[in-house]
């Protein structure tokens, strides 16, 4: 039987808003599922069903309320919901990749280096580290001479192309993929499933949340609908 | 197994009977940004200057653990603290003024902390003293000149440059950017970011801007009234903050 790379048992998450009267917003309701090692699950359901906050509550950047999130990290199991931030970090650098839609950009550092940095974080010589980048980058069609300019003048499309690159640039066993393809043009949503169909080779798994129903119909093995909660909480 | 490079434990601080800091405890890891974000009088500062050895606590702990072996900072002599302080530890202050000496050269600024650790070569101490002008960007030509006639930023950088130039393993740093303005602002974080990577220094950064502790710290701490509220991932404390404190923090952000 292969190996759950995640596995996600009984979980549900709640807003609370302090500072609006303590108004509770349920995001998430007695969610489970299983994503095993080379296969991609498509997260599907309609705005406001929690999507993107179950791939942020497995990568730990929301916490949950209760129920389990383990993930497989360097042969062992972690308990997401229990890690400290330290264990989260580590998962982070050796385990997870998160490819969101947007690119945090940090002034001055050029496409070259946020998309080298992952590798370089992970232990890798900083000279192969930028030819791996340069590879990816012009894969992705992103011309040349903007290798080493700071993406904050960058195309929607660009930046997340750069965002792409970041999160595939260092193949790690968990990706989660939050609308990867958003603001592409159809050559590049291609490269883009290349790039997914590759990593599940590899035997990444992944979790993806795709609104291309030609990018989500050719790389998803299975798919799970999320409803959205009743947003009126009990108390 | 990696041991905290700091651990404060329990501090309490009062001044005039009133608490400034109540049960504060938690770990420095050597080479990670710690970020402390809270409002002006959430006593952000004076934990600073409590776990930098610089103010004694009521009660509690500040554990260093530099070369393996533990000290209590506050259970030193003043001659060993502050030899810690100049050789292990770094402090850049908000007000340059109370972190470099205006009225003597940016050369001799950058030197001091190296003579104070026994280095006697002029050409060398020189050499050095260039050699992190250019690190922070500074141009060499004005390594004579004094701090005085630097700009806001100019100063920021060279405090900088004066703490680490004795590789110290961690720097406490006390609102970097306060008053400059937002270019210089982020030429300056940026520019931290990559040191701090290259050197694997460890880093207590207290800000109240919330953008810069999102871009620096891994890990983050918030503070109000004396406590810390609330702590953790960075991402994780901005994007899902717990504490209504916290979440009155980020929505004072605007959003574009």
């Amino acid at each position: 039987m292969p190996a759950a790379m995640i596995k996600i048992e009984n979980i549900s998450k709640t807003f609370t808003l302090h500072q609006q009267g303590g108004v509770r917003l349920k995001a998430l309701e007695a969610v489970s599922l299983t994503v095993e090692a080379g296969e991609c699950l498509a997260v599907n359901g309609p705005s406001g069903a929690g999507k993107s906050s179950l791939l942020r509550c497995v990568y730990g950047n929301y916490l949950t309320d209760s129920g389990r999130i383990s993930i497989v990290h360097q042969g062992q199991n972690l308990e997401i919901n229990a890690a400290s931030p330290r264990q989260i970090m580590a998962a982070r650098l050796k385990t997870m990749a998160y490819v969101s839609q947007f690119l945090a950009v940090i002034p001055r550092v050029s496409a070259l280096n946020i998309v080298a940095e992952p590798l370089i974080k992970a232990g890798e010589d900083p000279k192969e580290a930028a030819g791996q980048a340069a590879e990816l980058l012009g894969r992705l069609n992103i011309p040349r001479r903007l290798w080493a300019v700071a993406p904050a003048t960058f195309s929607g499309g660009e930046r997340q192309r750069v965002n792409i690159a970041r999160g595939f640039v260092k193949l790690k066993p968990i990706l989660l993929l939050d609308e990867p393809t958003a603001s592409l043009d159809k050559a590049n949503r291609r490269v883009v499933r290349d790039l997914i169909e590759a990593a599940k080779e590899r035997g990444a798994a992944i979790m993806g949340i795709f609104h291309d129903d030609e990018i989500r119909n050719t790389v998803a093995d299975r798919e799970h609908l999320l409803v959205r909660p009743d947003h009126e909480s009990e108390n | 197994m990696q041991k905290p490079l700091l651990s404060v434990k329990n501090i309490y601080k009062e001044f005039n009977r009133r608490p400034v800091c109540r049960e504060i405890s938690f770990d420095v890891w050597p080479g990670e940004i710690l970020g402390l974000v809270g409002e002006s009088g959430s006593g952000k500062s004076t934990l600073l200057n409590i776990i930098s050895g610089c103010l004694k606590p009521e009660s509690g702990q500040v554990i260093y653990r530099g070369d393996g072996c533990e000290r209590d900072m506050h259970a030193l002599t003043e001659g060993r603290r502050r030899l810690l302080q100049r050789t292990e530890l770094g402090f850049v202050r908000q007000n340059a003024s109370e972190g470099l000496r205006l009225n003597v050269s940016a050369g001799a600024n950058i030197g001091e902390r190296l003579m104070a650790g026994g280095a006697r070569n002029f050409a060398k101490l020189r050499r050095e003293a260039e050699n992190w002008l250019d690190k922070v960007e500074i141009d060499k030509s004005r390594l004579d000149d004094k701090p005085l006639i630097y700009s806001g930023g100019m100063r920021q950088r060279l405090q900088i440059a004066r703490n680490l130039v004795t590789s110290p393993k961690l720097v406490f740093m006390d609102e970097p950017t306060g008053g400059l303005d937002v270019s210089v602002q982020a030429r300056l974080l940026d520019l931290l970011r990559g040191l701090v990577a290259g050197l694997g220094l460890a880093v207590v950064l207290v800000t109240h801007d919330l953008a810069a502790a999102r871009l620096l710290s891994e890990r983050l701490m918030v503070m109000q009234a004396g406590r810390i509220v609330e702590s953790g991932l960075t991402d994780q404390v901005l994007d899902d903050p717990q504490h209504s404190y916290t979440q009155l923090l980020v929505a004072s952000i605007p959003q574009f």
